[in-house]
């Protein structure tokens, strides 16, 4: 298949910071992708999870901005598309889906087995996961891992049999560890 | 999309002409956009149009929509793949076309494609049974169709073998797919949108005359066992592995009847991950399972393995949150109805499904029963069946006190630090201590010990299956094992026990092993020395080999030189000649291969055109010159591959040509080439053997004849062509210049050769040798003989000597030559009677034919030679006369052939009738006198045959003829000088002679006086029996002898003086004076003359003593002849014949040699 071929969706869970960068360099280098959120809500990442943007006051805008990237991660988002999209409203099909963290693959991973149920026509999707952490500088470097896998899967003549060897070798070259499951629907 | 079309056509129904040709635009749209995309959303529209709002025109544009198949984007492909599966969905009447167009993408080049043709056929499949139930009557359409779906549907559950992981992937899915359409539904399927419009096995009525139900049942219990035995194959790969659960899932959700035998497999797999996965892929997997598992359960029917699966999902990391929240919210009641009412139907239906009715019960029965139902159950089942066997015998001994043991005691076996995987998939037991907790432990450690083998159950499992025993037998041994086993096993086994508690993926990162990457790539030379030395160590392999597998390994041995030659070649040949007696089927094996390989009959077609320079013709070559310096050795191998190799090249046929020719081997060679002339008559070698009669080497050539006329004699199929072989070398004499062929490698050929008797003897060997095995060749020499020169016959006529004398002389066809005479062959012909009757006597058949010869066709007498002994008296008296024209040795041949001295026996004629023969013909002047006189004395110095006995009556008769034969006194005086014993005789003979008055004739008369000189003085009672003036005669040319006589005649005793008359006294006495008288007068005469005519007498001096001297030479020359003649006349007297029959210029000055020729002469004169 070849790479302007195939299809990828990239899904963080609010659309936001993670797929978007991922989004952005694939976009760059010309594949056909699109990015999801799969939460409920839209949230801005902050220093950690389950903190997402508190902030003192009397803290300049210019540095809460600037500190955290915000700004230009929403200017970046602004040029790539319109609006935050939601994985689960969306039906369009895709060959590859990467996901960015463990619960957001389970999420699609459920949504699929759910949607599969209402199909018409049937298609095999693979469902690849990589855990990155929600900040700035995390969804870069995923972005370059998620890049990576991405040209390399592009570039196999026959993806369904080549996955597992290429998962495998992305793997071993980032040390990082991939989910990785294949979904009818 | 669909939402522009209803904006643009919101009437659409109504207006269908306006959809037709918007349909039209798109498609005329689709094939000229050059965006995939384009083409592939335009199509969409159609395909929504087509099927969703106008399927009336479905059947118009299917062909066009269809034809888009051939597009290069792979998207549009599948979207034609779509619309092929929608189209049959709608019109079932498209189903012929579908099928045969889903045939023919299934065996399309891109994967993509083949893999969408298998997820789109479960669907057609289904609808393929609605159509053909729908139909009133079969036809023929419908069976072929039928028979397409059927085999893609063999084609593709093959593919679940496939090296290809996505084919294979593809395929599961579409097993999956095969499995629902061919099992029933039930009211607690929980159906997907796909699959709800299925039409399934329920629907077909038992008794479909087309359909048949129980194997179409038959056939979907046996997808989904392919799924269930995919699903435990120890090297699955990840994708598959989750591919195949979820399919399984799929199955048990839709069939709620085969969810039991789906858990179990889960359970099986849970504790048994493929040991190929890697790390993060038993993560996905483990994943993969919980959500299908947690899918199960919320599944109504699952209710009665709730149990398990929730076990299994705690392992696999599911919070019990989860697990509360994915149960299906049913009451108890309606669960339980649900239960009773599926018993119910099970029972309705039991006759349809026995299988599912012995897995239920094989649950609930004690593994006695179990064992019976197992035997016909699957591999895997019993599998299961063993696990839980164990599992059940292992559960009462979890006591406290033992759970306690074995964990202290594994304590030992624990690694110091928590490894990392473990940590990674632990979850803490939620439910310890539970009742269910302890089974799935004891399950859990069960499967450890059938996985490690150690259980007896696995094992017995396999004994019955193979031969089936009385089940308490089996049973019994059980128990005592596994008690015993509880003391020591689980030492070893804690360890794994604790470990595997949560399964955990396997530390040691595994993967599907592929070669090229464990393998480093060598160097060319580093990796041709690698095989090189691994192929020795085969080689070495079978050197060890005594038994069976020798033939096994030799054949690998070969393949491997075949498919790789080079340096291995060597090697092998090597060592095959290290060992010829023990490697010689490895020989010939390997040639075989050769061949098969050039012939293509094996797997490696070569492309080679020649056999002559393929690697079979070069390896056949090669052998053989290896095995021809191998002496002893190498001789039986040589013979062996030359008999046994598959097709000998011509290359071969000369290396066996150049062995035959070492003069150290001959014989076996030779043998060689005589039992491949016998056993492969195809390689046509007798060309070859015949070509060995020309060969200048002795011993080769009469080895080769001896070949060539022991085949000749046993195998009447060879001698067409072995006689036309030697007339075709025989003609080779014709040609001005000995041809190639004549030169064997040992006389090497030159530029214009010319014929040397060793050559022409070398034409004639195989024709020599056949000549006696086939009578009738004789007549062949008449084509050549009359044309070759002079010097080719006489060799010609000595290599035909042998042949002809083997003939013999009642050879018909040698006597029907002898008769035919045919023009220029009449030297041959004389050559070959005289050949025939060298030694024995001639036949009369033979005689007559000669006699015949002589008398119609050639009129030369030296036809008769040979055959004289047969002939009669008077026809060699008749032929005399021209014999006696012969050169002196013939002359003599004739001698002795007429008197029978040749053969022991008695000739025609009698040497005294010869002699007296001889002596009228002197009388009767038809032959020159001196030919007469040289035949005589001829005849008489062959004292063998011409005794004094026969001189004496030959002389007694001739002295009784009147007139006195003129040659009588010169024959007596011969004979006299030959046998002085013949005196005595000579004085009769001269008694007689004064009685007949023998002065009266001149020639007599001085043979008489010479006679009388040779006698003295026996003679001198003779002479005084003279009348006195004959002896007076006598005295006047013999003076010596009347001096000598009156001696004789004063010695008499006085009464005998007195008898003599005195006239004849005068005579005696009176000569003295006068004689002195005469003396002296002759001595002054003679002065006088000398004085006067002393010149001119010197000249008649010079010249009588000229003639003198000429005369001596002449007689010893003519004795020289003729004991030279003596060792081999018979030849000479041929070769002279011819001779003179070429008219050679470098002729004997012989003065008999010239009266020959005029007589030859003048008998070819007369023809």
């Amino acid at each position: 298949m070849s790479s302007n071929c195939l299809r990828i969706a990239v899904v963080c869970s609010s659309n936001q910071n993670r797929s978007m960068e991922a989004h952005n360099f694939l976009a760059k280098k010309g594949f056909r992708v699109k990015s999801f959120g799969s939460g409920n809500h839209v949230k801005l990442p902050g220093q950690a999870a389950d903190k997402p943007n508190i902030y003192d006051f009397n803290v300049s805008y210019d540095e809460i901005y600037t500190q955290n990237g915000l700004l230009h991660m929403l200017d970046r988002n602004r040029r790539i598309k319109e609006a935050p999209e939601r994985f689960q409203d969306y039906h369009e099909k895709f060959d590859v889906i990467i996901t960015c963290e463990e619960r957001v693959y389970d999420q699609v991973v459920e949504d699929l087995e759910l949607r599969k149920e209402r199909t018409t026509t049937e298609d095999c999707v693979h469902i690849l996961n990589l855990d990155i952490q929600d900040n700035q500088d995390e969804a870069t470097i995923g972005a370059f891992i998620i890049c990576d896998l991405v040209a390399m899967l592009a570039e196999s003549d026959d993806l369904d049999n080549d996955i597992d060897e290429i998962v495998h070798e992305i793997e071993q070259k980032c040390q990082r560890m991939f989910l990785h499951t294949v979904v009818f629907y | 999309m669909e939402d522009d079309l209803m904006a643009l056509y919101p009437d659409g129904e109504q207006d269908s002409q306006a959809l037709y040709d918007k349909i039209v635009e798109l498609i005329n749209e689709a094939s000229s956009l050059h965006s995939g995309d384009e083409r592939c959303a335009n199509l969409n529209m159609v395909h929504d149009l087509l099927v969703n709002r106008c399927p009336q025109y479905l059947d118009n544009f299917f062909d066009e929509f269809v034809a888009f198949q051939t597009d290069n984007y792979i998207l549009v492909k599948k979207g034609v793949l779509n619309f092929l599966e929608a189209a049959c969905d709608k019109d079932l009447e498209m189903l012929p076309k579908v099928i045969n167009h889903l045939t023919l993408l299934l065996e399309d080049e891109v994967n993509d494609v083949r893999k969408k043709v298998m997820l789109v056929l479960p669907s057609v499949y289904s609808n393929c049974l609605r159509w053909i139930l729908s139909a009133r009557s079969i036809s023929t359409e419908m069976e072929n169709t039928w028979q397409f779906l059927n085999q893609m549907q063999r084609k593709i559950i093959d593919e679940l073998d496939s090296v290809n992981d996505g084919i294979r992937t593809h395929a599961v899915k579409f097993t999956e797919g095969l499995s629902i359409v061919l099992s029933e539904k039930t009211e607690d399927s929980i159906l997907t949108s796909r699959t709800a419009n299925y039409t399934t096995l329920d629907s077909i009525p038992n008794n479909h005359s087309f359909l048949k139900w129980t194997k179409l049942e038959d056939e979907g219990k046996q997808a989904l066992d392919s799924l269930l035995g995919f699903l435990a194959l120890s090297h699955i790969s990840s994708v598959n592995l989750m591919t195949c659960i979820a399919s399984l899932t799929n199955i048990a959700r839709q069939r709620p009847q085969f969810m039991d035998r789906v858990v179990k497999a889960f359970e099986a797999l849970h504790v048994n991950l493929p040991p190929t996965l890697a790390k993060s892929q038993v993560s996905s997997v483990r994943k993969d399972l919980k959500i299908q598992l947690l899918s199960l359960l919320r599944h109504p029917c699952s209710i009665d393995y709730h149990t398990q699966i929730t076990t299994l999902l705690s392992g696999l990391g599911a919070t019990q949150t989860e697990i509360v929240k994915n149960q299906p919210k049913v009451d108890e009641r309606r669960g339980k109805r649900k239960l009773g009412d599926e018993k119910a139907r099970q029972m309705a239906i039991g006759e349809k499904r026995p299988r599912l009715e012995a897995n239920m019960e094989d649950l609930s029965d004690d593994y006695e029963m179990s064992g019976n139902v197992n035997k016909i159950s699957l591999g895997e089942d019993s599998k299961f069946d063993a696990v839980e066997q164990l599992a059940r015998d292992l559960l009462p001994r979890l006591i406290p006190q033992n759970v306690t043991d074995l964990v202290l005691l594994s304590m030992v076996a624990l690694p110091d630090t928590i490894p990392p995987h473990f940590q990674s998939s632990f979850t803490p037991i939620s439910a310890a201590g539970t009742p269910q907790q302890i089974e799935h432990v004891s399950k859990l450690l069960a499967s450890q010990f059938i996985g490690a083998g150690l259980s007896k159950y696995g094992k017995v499992r396999k004994e019955k299956s193979e031969e089936v025993k009385n089940v308490d037998d089996q049973v019994a041994p059980v128990k005592p094992a596994t008690s015993a086993n509880d003391s020591k096993k689980p030492v070893n086994q804690e360890s794994a026990d604790k470990s595997k508690l949560q399964p955990k993926p396997p530390v040691r990162r595994a993967k599907k092993f592929k070669l090229h990457e464990v393998t480093v790539k060598l160097d060319d030379s580093a990796r041709d020395e690698t095989a090189l030395e691994a192929f020795k160590r085969v080689l070495e392999t079978n050197n060890l080999e005594k038994f069976g597998a020798k033939t096994a390994i030799n054949k690998i041995i070969v393949s491997l030189v075949c498919t790789f030659g080079g340096s291995m070649k060597t090697t092998l040949l090597d060592y095959i000649l290290k060992d010829i007696k023990q490697q010689s089927d490895l020989a010939l094996l390997w040639l075989y291969q050769e061949y098969a390989n050039f012939k293509g009959y094996g797997a490696i077609k070569s492309d080679e055109e020649d056999i002559e320079t393929s690697k079979y013709g070069n390896l056949l070559t090669l052998l053989l010159n290896q095995l021809q310096e191998e002496f002893d050795a190498g001789e039986s191998l040589f013979t062996r591959i030359l008999l046994e190799a598959p097709l000998l090249t011509n290359e071969a046929t000369q290396v066996l040509q150049r062995f035959c020719q070492d003069p150290d081997r001959i014989g076996v060679g030779l043998n060689t080439l005589k039992t491949l002339v016998l056993y492969r008559p195809k390689a046509n070698l007798l060309h070859n053997l015949l070509a060995f009669s020309m060969n200048p080497h002795n011993e080769i050539r009469s080895k080769a004849l001896n070949i060539i006329k022991e085949l000749f004699i046993s195998n009447e199929e060879f001698r067409q062509e072995m006689e036309t072989e030697a007339l075709k070398i025989t003609n080779y004499l014709l040609d001005e210049h000995p041809p190639k062929e004549v030169f064997s490698s040992v006389v090497a050929y030159t530029e214009s050769p010319t014929w040397n008797e060793d050559l022409i003897k070398l034409c004639l060997n195989l024709y020599a040798l056949l000549l006696p095995l086939k009578h009738s060749l004789i007549h062949e020499v008449e084509n050549i003989y009359p044309k070759i020169p002079a010097e080719m016959k006489r060799t010609v006529l000595r290599s035909l000597e042998i042949p002809i004398r083997s003939m013999g002389m009642d050879s018909p066809y040698l006597l029907q030559f002898v008769e035919q005479c045919p023009q220029g062959t009449e030297t041959l012909v004389t050559r070959v009677i005289h050949v025939l009757t060298e030694r024995v006597a001639p036949s009369p058949a033979l005689v007559e034919r000669v006699r015949d010869l002589y008398e119609k066709k050639v009129s030369d007498v030296r036809f008769l030679v040979p055959v004289l002994a047969g002939l009669k008296r008077k026809e060699v008296l008749d032929a005399l006369p021209k014999f006696m024209q012969l050169a002196p040795i013939v002359l003599k041949e004739v001698f002795n052939r007429a008197l029978g001295a040749s053969h022991g026996q008695t000739g025609p004629l009698s040497a005294s009738e010869l002699l007296v023969a001889l002596h009228n013909i002197e009388s009767s002047k038809t032959v020159d006198v001196k030919i007469v006189i040289r035949s005589i004395s001829l005849l008489l110095q062959e004292k063998a045959v011409c005794t004094q006995e026969s001189i004496i009556a030959a002389l007694q008769e001739l002295v009784e003829q009147t007139p006195l034969p003129t040659l009588l006194m010169r024959t007596a005086l011969q004979a006299l000088n030959l046998h002085p014993k013949l005196a005595g005789f000579t004085m009769q003979l001269m008694q007689k002679l004064v009685q007949k008055s023998v002065w009266k004739n001149k020639r007599v008369w001085e043979g008489f006086i010479v006679c009388c000189q040779r006698t003295k003085p026996q003679c001198f009672g003779i002479l005084l029996q003279l009348p006195p003036p004959q002896l007076k005669s006598i005295f006047e040319v013999a003076g010596e002898l009347r001096e000598k006589l009156l001696e004789h005649v004063k010695q008499f005793p006085p009464h005998q003086k007195a008898r003599i008359a005195r006239a004849m006294m005068q005579v005696l006495e009176k000569d003295p004076a006068e004689e002195q008288r005469l003396a002296e007068l002759a001595k002054k005469q003679e002065q006088e003359r000398i004085a006067e005519q002393e010149k001119i007498y010197q000249q008649k001096l010079e010249e009588e003593r000229r003639t003198k001297i000429k005369e001596e030479e002449d007689t010893k020359d003519q004795e020289d002849t003729l004991r030279d003649s003596q060792t081999d006349e018979s030849e000479n007297m041929a070769i002279k014949m011819e001779d003179e029959d070429i008219k050679d210029t470098s002729f004997e000055s012989e003065a008999s040699e010239k009266e020959e020729v005029s007589a030859i002469q003048t008998i070819t004169g007369r023809n």
